[in-house]
């Protein structure tokens, strides 16, 4: 069996982008999308993290996790940050691509004017959505991502809050500022999420990837982070699919539609919880997805189309001439 | 001014407000991106960014994100025009901190306007700029155009050189909207005097580091050490730099500028535009012999308090006018000023009068009100006086 | 009073490599690569202890000539054992309880056919002692291919004219076809084994010469001799044995029939004399057997393709007498009860004679059992119908090795597994090895079968760990496995069947092939597939310099995605126990 994958041809498994050491949870999910996040960038790139768990887990102890730059900000500064950092690289001629790397409390709540802003101006970035449904770097607190009636250390999302109880369709938020790229991906899905990194890297303007996280404060066996996230999309909890240009939708996975309780029965999140509150949102969500795919529409703008600088880039920007 | 008229050389008068000057300040020390958000009375600055074609002027959804997205812009290691007022800047705060602690040596111009308390009030008032005492930033006062010019292309070298950002601040609309005679250097000396454009730092030189992440308490405590005494280090950087600009453009700077303090009894110490109006009572006033002066802060941060004591001499009073309230403390100038004076061991009484709150007027009258004042005075005066266009009282 | 130093860093960079923390302490369990003590429940029923899972894997990446490789590593020929075998894998196949069982008979001739196959060459004997093989059939053929392998110097001789005993003389061209057998036996002969065929031991060479000749012996003759019906047989050429029938057909002597043909018998060889008949012009064919239907000892695959043939099938009935006249035979069937075996085998029953019926035939074939012939042996053994020999293959007497059907295997493929375990008892015996220690090392489950790589493993000194565990539909993740349907094994037409002896069952083709070997679980194995490395929330598994990975124990904190994402029980979690100190950094 001497030299066995030479001989299958196998391609060798690469891993330069994310150190061991780190100080995440057993089991984060997070760490694991955020390992082949940084692959599919590759290593001429520029991170930006705004508070949360990533805080800690890119930069354990005084160290550094990552082969890329990781620029630590503060809670709603990550995106202009980032946008600053693009036009700057842009007007130096330099290459590195610029990625935030956030949590949804982050995009959702705290900074979703940032980020609208960082979108309508078309700010050159990559905003990675790290979206563990929740505050669970503080411990596990509700955002605007949590699902309804999902238990957390206040309570259930139900109880207090009245009427409204899905979670923030942060994709269709975003695609509605007609970006030239909006997509939602998970790690169980390693090859689709890839594909979305890359398809991403390589446009201009600003870019939006959802990447559904499981975190163990969802109350789950620490084995069970990426079996959770396939649950997810397999269920319909999480449709996997890309918008381009605000009006080009694809499901990039049909899911298989398993029934809702394999998802939520291997969380205590769901413990107790009125199961047909997600059925109807989910429902939804899918009723809505599949109109807004088969909308006829205008073939998309080619990403290489001359006066995307002008039309995308939502900004004054005249010719620079010499300083 | 003779060496004044010496140092000329290529510079060409031009009759701007002070927000022009602020603008082209900026274009002078090279900056290729502006970032700005409307506000009164910053509008025509940020106006006059996207007028220039040298600059992509980004216009951020608000002061917050304008403060980041420079600071990204400093993170490459390239200068960025930034300018706001009042609510703006006070929006900012977060993100003040962290550009201070990254010690990224970013450029804000701010013309003070009074914040939204009781009400809205558009005047003139330091309380904004002041607020952001403790975030490391430097802070540096102007009195005219040409002042606001000068400082920033100053603030530039010495805020590159201690590696901290620096504010240039003007009274909103006394400043920012008046027109006067400026002397705009020429573009090739300026950046010469400014130095390089674009200083690539460890983020795009160190490819496997973190910044900013989470640093162990020990640590902490000693990055701001090493902050406090680059701020006060700030001081010789910019007698330095103010020297060499004296060389260029023949215009001398200096954090305490006195005014006819030599034999002076009662010296008047303030920043800002209510320093003009000071200087022509004194200047009056001492053709009538009164020996009065004045001392013109340039600088709050650091702040020049052995510079400061040095220039009063040996006047026994000294009478600090704050456009500005720290309130149950009283002028935060003159607040400072009394330390540097019992650090110093310097003997004068000081009198804290507050002014011109919310950018009511400060009249030559109002000047020569407080000189009175002082003058009847006897005793220990209460610590802090309101001065104001019907008198003043505590 | 110390002063300010200037020293003191100016903005918090942290670049050094988080690498140098080590995170492992906090691992109260941690995954481990045990795959190697695993066996998929194919490889513990198949007698011939194929790695089958190892072999469909290489092929789902379409390396036929691996699989095969893979194959041959247990057993001589692939291409006959994937047209014949009845292939007991397959109703242990973890996929059968899901939806359907792994196509793996058709998949291991598919090895055979698309896999080239490596140069036959010859292996060079390592040892003087040399090992006669008397009987060239399935048995005798395999325990002659490993012994070649070991480093034996091998004859096989045989009383045919040529290699391959029931392979080449029994089971009918449609269903192994005489150049595969060709082929295989060709291969053997190129590695190094000598063939000394027409040779019949006891007649043209004595036992005593052959045990003189050589330094120790396999007997694996076979069972030459039919079983008689227990009824007066008339002495006429219609009336016939199955086997004899089928050594003709299979010798090319010229065979017509016309007319009725009664095949009487149950079993895999009554089925061949059937469906051979129907190819030989029969105008009908019927099969009585003591049997019910459901319970018949040929293989229902078999049973099935000869009713699709056309053959009738009686079932429950025993022939009475059998009348020979000049119009034809005349058959007597009785029903039968209280069907039950008699300890060699044979079938006892009582018969119901009021329910009786009549068949006319023009030939009757039975098919009711063979003999074996041991008056080659000297007394007491020569008398005995089966020789009886230890689990290796030996019998009472040392140096005298016996298989296949003299020990009572009834199957090509335990024939296989009979001389695969000789060969390693002879090795034993001429090495003064001692297997009882060694069966642990090359065990494959709990059915007796036994692993020849496992075996040559321990004797280069570097035993494999002992392969216990069985993996279980329950362990294999099956987020991996959307359900697929098996892929079916195209036949000859009908039409074209009845004509000709060409093969039925036709091969998959390399596309089919591959689409069958990705449906297959791949259990217990380990396929490189890459999910431990990719889902490791902590860049913890190392992938090993060739195949496999390992965990870089500094740093797994034993969160058990790996396990858990492992898509085939290759791995497992085993409490940390001591190592929970080694492993930390405090």
């Amino acid at each position: 069996m001497q030299r066995l994958a030479k001989q299958l041809e196998l391609t060798p498994f690469r891993e330069t982008a994310f150190a061991p050491g780190h100080n995440a949870c057993p089991g984060c999910g997070s760490t694991t999308a955020l390992r082949m996040v940084l692959n599919a960038v590759g290593n001429r790139a520029v991170f930006f993290v705004p508070a949360s768990c990533a805080s800690l887990y890119c930069a354990p102890s005084d160290t550094s996790a990552t082969d890329v730059p990781v620029i630590h900000t503060i809670f709603a500064g990550a995106f202009a940050e980032a946008e600053g950092m693009a036009h700057a690289l842009r007007i130096q001629g330099r290459e590195e691509k610029v990625v935030v790397w956030a949590g949804d409390g982050c995009c959702y709540d705290i900074a979703l004017g940032g980020l609208s802003g960082a979108a309508a101006r078309g700010a050159n970035i990559l905003v990675i959505c790290n979206d563990n449904e929740g505050y669970q770097n503080t411990g596990g607190h509700e955002s605007t991502a949590t699902p309804p009636d999902a238990a957390t250390r206040t309570g259930r999302r139900t109880e207090r809050s009245h009427g409204i109880r899905r979670r923030k369709d942060l994709v269709e938020i975003i695609a509605a500022h007609h970006v030239p790229y909006v997509a939602t991906a998970c790690a169980a899905f390693p090859e689709d999420l890839e594909a979305k990194v890359r398809k991403a890297v390589a446009l201009e303007g600003f870019r939006m990837i959802l990447l559904l996280t499981p975190c163990v404060t969802w109350g789950y066996d620490s084995r069970f982070s990426v079996k959770l996230a396939r649950l997810a999309v397999e269920t319909g909890y999480f449709p996997l699919y890309e918008v381009e240009w605000g009006s080009h939708y694809r499901v990039t996975q049909e899911p298989a539609m398993v029934p809702l309780e394999r998802f939520t029965r291997l969380q205590r999140r769901f413990s107790g919880s009125d199961v047909d509150l997600l059925r109807e949102e989910i429902a939804a969500k899918w009723g809505d997805l599949r109109f807004r795919c088969s909308r006829e529409q205008a073939p998309p703008p080619s990403p290489n189309a001359g006066g995307l600088g002008s039309s995308c880039l939502g900004i004054t920007r005249r010719q620079t001439g010499a300083s | 001014m003779k060496a004044a008229a010496a140092n000329r050389r290529g510079q060409v008068a031009r009759m701007i407000n002070g927000a022009e000057a602020m603008a082209i300040g900026y274009d002078l020390a090279g900056v290729r991106l502006s970032y700005s958000y409307p506000i009164t009375p910053q509008v025509e600055v940020m106006e006059a960014f996207s007028r220039n074609t040298r600059i992509t002027a980004v216009q951020a959804d608000s002061e917050y994100n304008v403060l980041a997205g420079a600071q990204g812009v400093a993170w490459a290691g390239e200068r960025c025009a930034v300018a706001t007022s009042s609510q703006g800047l006070i929006l900012m705060s977060e993100v003040m901190w962290e550009v201070a602690g990254n010690r990224l040596p970013l450029v804000m111009g701010v013309f003070n306007r009074a914040l939204k308390g009781p009400g809205w009030c558009l005047g003139a008032h330091q309380n904004d700029t002041l607020f952001m005492r403790d975030t490391g930033w430097l802070q540096f006062y102007c009195e005219t155009a040409q002042e606001v010019l000068d400082l920033l292309l100053i603030a530039f070298r010495v805020a590159e050189e201690v590696s901290l950002p620096a504010m240039v601040a003007g009274d909103g609309f006394y400043l920012s909207h008046e027109t006067e005679e400026v002397l705009i250097p020429e573009r090739r000396e300026a950046l010469a005097f400014v130095g390089e454009r674009v200083r690539h730092g460890p983020p795009m030189t160190d490819a496997h580091a973190n910044y900013g992440g989470l640093v162990p308490p020990a640590r902490y405590f000693r990055f701001y050490q090493r902050l406090h005494h680059d701020v006060a280090r700030a001081a010789t950087v910019f007698e330095a730099a103010a020297a060499e600009f004296a060389d260029r453009f023949g215009r001398r700077y200096t954090l305490a500028a006195p005014t006819a303090t030599q034999d002076a009894e009662c010296v008047v110490v303030s920043a800002g535009t209510i320093c003009g109006t000071v200087r022509d009572v004194v200047e009056r006033r001492r053709a009538a012999g009164d020996r009065v002066g004045l001392v013109k802060l340039h600088s709050f941060r650091p702040f020049p308090g052995a510079a400061l004591v040095q220039a009063v001499g040996s006047a026994s009073r000294v009478i600090v006018l704050d456009r500005n309230l720290a309130p149950g403390l009283g002028g935060v100038f003159a607040a400072e000023a009394r330390l540097a004076f019992r650090r110093h061991q310097h003997p004068a009484t000081i009198y804290s009068m507050v002014t011109g709150l919310g950018g009511s007027d400060v009249t030559p009258e109002t000047v020569e009100r407080a000189l009175e004042f002082v003058a009847r005075s006897k005793g220990t005066p209460p610590e802090t006086l309101f001065l104001h266009e019907g008198g003043i009282e505590e | 009073m110390a002063s300010y130093q200037p020293e003191l860093p100016l903005r918090h960079i942290a670049s050094r490599s988080s690498r140098t923390i080590k995170t492992g302490y906090q691992r109260f369990e941690r995954p481990v690569y045990d795959y190697d003590t695993r066996y998929a429940p194919c490889r513990a029923h198949c007698p011939a202890g194929h790695d089958i899972a190892w072999a469909i894997h290489l092929a789902s990446r379409g390396r036929f000539d691996l699989a095969r490789e893979a194959f041959a590593e247990e057993s001589p020929f692939p291409a006959i054992t994937g047209r014949v075998c009845y292939h007991p894998c397959e109703g242990a196949c973890n996929r059968a309880d899901y939806d359907q069982p792994i196509a793996i008979n058709a998949l291991e001739r598919a090895f055979a056919e698309h896999g080239a196959a490596a140069v036959p060459h010859a292996v060079a004997s390592v040892y003087e002692e040399s090992i006669g093989v008397v009987g060239a059939g399935p048995a005798g053929l395999t325990c002659a291919y490993h012994l070649v392998r070991l480093g034996y110097p091998v004859t096989v001789y045989d009383a045919n004219p040529t290699p391959g005993g029931v392979l080449a003389h029994g089971i009918p061209a449609y269903r192994l076809p005489r150049a595969v057998v060709a082929a295989e036996i060709a291969a053997l002969r190129a590695q190094g084994i000598v063939f000394r065929c027409g040779v019949r031991v006891g007649t043209d060479v004595s036992l005593a010469e052959l045990r003189e000749r050589h330094d120790a012996l396999f007997l694996a003759p076979g069972l030459a001799r039919p079983r008689s019906l227990s009824i007066p047989v008339p002495e006429d050429p219609r009336v016939e044995a199955a086997i004899r029938f089928l050594r003709a057909v299979a010798a090319g002597k010229e065979r017509r029939f016309s007319g009725q043909v009664v095949v009487i018998g149950g079993g895999d060889v009554a089925i061949d004399a059937a469906r051979s008949a129907v190819r030989l012009g029969a105008a009908k064919v019927i099969l009585c057997c003591a049997e019910a239907r459901t319970n018949m000892p040929a293989h229902p695959e078999e049973v099935d393709a000869a009713r699709q043939e056309g053959i009738e099938i009686l079932d429950r009935v025993a022939p009475e007498s059998i009348q020979a006249s000049d119009g034809g035979l005349h058959l007597s069937l009785v029903a039968v009860q209280h069907l039950r075996r008699g300890e060699d085998g044979s079938i006892l029953f009582d018969v119901a004679a009021a329910e009786r019926r009549v068949l006319k035939a023009a030939h009757v074939l039975y098919a009711v059992g063979q003999e074996a012939d041991l008056s080659f042996l000297p007394a007491p053994h020569s008398r005995k119908r089966r020789l009886r020999v230890d689990a290796w293959g030996q019998t009472s007497v040392p140096g005298l090795f016996a298989g296949g059907d003299i020990t009572g295997t009834y199957s090509v493929v335990n024939a296989i597994s009979g001389g695969k375990r000789a060969a390693i008892g002879l090795d034993a015996f001429l090495r003064g090895l001692n297997l009882e220690d060694a069966e642990e090392r090359i065990r494959v489950g709990p059915h007796g079968v036994v692993s020849m790589r496992a075996y040559l493993a321990l004797r280069r000194g570097e035993p494999n760990p002992p392969i216990t565990r069985p993996v279980r539909l329950q362990a294999i993740n099956l987020d991996y496995f959307p359900p697929a349907a098996r892929t079916p094994v195209s036949e000859l037409g009908h039409s074209t069947r009845a004509a000709s002896f060409a093969e039925v069952n036709l091969a998959l083709s390399p596309e089919e092939a591959v689409a069958e070997a990705q449906r297959c679980f791949h259990c217990g194995t380990c396929t490189m597939c890459g999910n431990c490395f990719r889902y490791c929330p902590d860049s913890s598994v190392i992938q090993l310099e060739d195949w496999g990975f390992s965990i870089d124990l500094d740093h797994c904190k034993g969160c058990g995605v790996c396990v858990e994402e492992c898509p085939r029980d290759a791995m497992s979690m085993v409490p940390e126990g001591e190592l929970v100190r080694e492993g930390s950094s405090r």
